[in-house]
């Protein structure tokens, strides 16, 4: 065909423009609402890793065969309590943190407990530093993971929701009989952790 | 033996597979005529626009979840503020009337409180006037010059002369108090956060609508 009315250069100039615009869009979207499952970001012990919008630290783990609940009562089980301490906040906006979970080695998975206790409200760069109670049967405990889901789990396993895991290992001979003491949540001074 | 030898052979227990693989006898068919050298203008624009229609319809699609959430749920359609920092909706009229920095901790009922190191207590003043009977407290967040947000109320002390935990919308039964000519709340911040806006949001009675006044100095 004759007449041309764009010159070769000029369409390729366009049609690489809306490539790099749709390229450019996915990444944001993708950056917003992951499309392929669940992200994990691998914390470190001691470290600030960032799974928006939350930060957490998590300075470790211990197990006890007995715990106070908020009214200094022991609260008893048949298995162990496992404290997970830790501290967060958040990176931009007011939010309370959806879901942690303790996950054994055979894949079993244990939220916070529901007993007493629960996470805390975070706000962007306030931290707060607090002990999470999970209670878990005694063959559990090893190697354990600890997931923070900030947005919660989600309705399904399909729906996209970033998380951060990082392990822990809780000895089974270290199970101390204690009573436990969760210590209330506590607005830290900045740059503490 | 008459005719050509049929293709492919018929099989023979025992037969090598070469001859199954045999070429045909027959001459190849002759090359179609070549194509056109040139794509037609009218199929490269139908092309365009069929890959726009596919990716678009796609993109509607895998947004209707994000569309239906963030795009009525999140508070993102601020209201308009008047020449005299009056901003009204749906029968409520809000101004800001000052965000205040307090330094030296503040008076509760029992104690001294002051703020960790390296934070903040700020209070917010705000006045509202309001007809509506549906909207009773709207959250009301700080946000800084970096785009943190803030909310009033969490980690400040209870007890406060002359400040409420949140912010107080409904419009009074009657015989009840009015509502106060300015209402203060506390927030918390970092040392390093400048307060930019005061936004007053509702997730069920007011989104996408949000109050956004501007902090003046």
């Amino acid at each position: 065909m004759t007449g041309r009315q764009f010159p070769a250069w000029a369409v390729t100039v366009v049609m690489l423009a809306v490539l790099v615009g749709a390229g450019l869009g996915v990444n944001a979207l993708e950056a917003n609402a992951p499309p392929n499952g669940p992200i994990g970001v691998r914390m470190t012990l001691g470290r600030d890793s960032v799974v928006h919008p939350l930060q957490v630290n998590v300075s470790g783990a211990r197990a006890y065969e007995t715990i106070l609940d908020e009214d200094e009562n022991p609260l008893e089980t048949v298995g162990v309590w496992v404290l997970v301490d830790l501290s967060y906040a958040t990176t931009d906006e007011p939010s309370l943190p959806g879901d942690f979970v303790l996950v054994d080695e055979r894949g079993r998975r244990y939220p916070i407990t529901g007993r007493d206790f629960g996470e805390w409200f975070a706000s962007p760069d306030l931290w707060h530093r607090g002990t999470l109670a999970f209670e878990v049967p005694l063959d559990a405990l090893g190697d354990l993971t600890f997931e923070a889901w900030p947005s919660g789990l989600g309705p399904g396993s399909d729906t996209p929701m970033p998380y951060a895991v990082l392990a822990l290992r809780v000895d089974p001979g270290t199970v101390e009989p204690g009573p436990g003491v969760v210590e209330e949540p506590e607005l830290l001074p900045v740059g503490e952790r | 033996m008459s005719g050509p030898a049929p293709y492919p052979p018929p099989y023979q227990p025992g037969q090598g597979r070469e001859d199954w693989m045999a070429p045909a006898q027959e001459p190849l068919p002759a090359a179609p005529p070549p194509l056109p050298q040139h794509r037609s203008r009218r199929a490269t624009v139908a092309l365009a626009v069929v890959g726009i229609l596919v990716l678009g319809s796609l993109g509607w699609r895998v947004s209707a979840e994000a569309r239906d959430t963030w795009w009525h749920g999140e508070s993102h359609v601020p209201v308009p503020v008047d020449a005299n920092g009056v901003a009204s909706h749906e029968g409520v009229s809000i101004e800001l009337v000052g965000v205040e920095r307090l330094d030296g901790g503040v008076d509760t009922y029992d104690e001294r409180w002051e703020p960790p190191a390296g934070t903040v207590l700020w209070q917010v003043g705000l006045a509202v006037e309001s007809t509506n009977t549906e909207i009773y407290s709207l959250d009301t967040l700080v946000q800084d010059t970096q785009g943190r947000r803030f909310e009033t109320g969490n980690d400040v002390p209870y007890g406060v002369e002359g400040i409420q935990d949140s912010l107080d919308v409904a419009q009074p039964e009657p015989g009840d108090d009015p509502l106060p000519a300015v209402q203060y709340l506390l927030v918390l911040m970092p040392e390093d956060a400048e307060p930019a806006t005061v936004r007053l949001e509702s997730s069920w009675s007011l989104s996408p609508d949000y109050f956004r006044l501007p902090v003046t100095e």
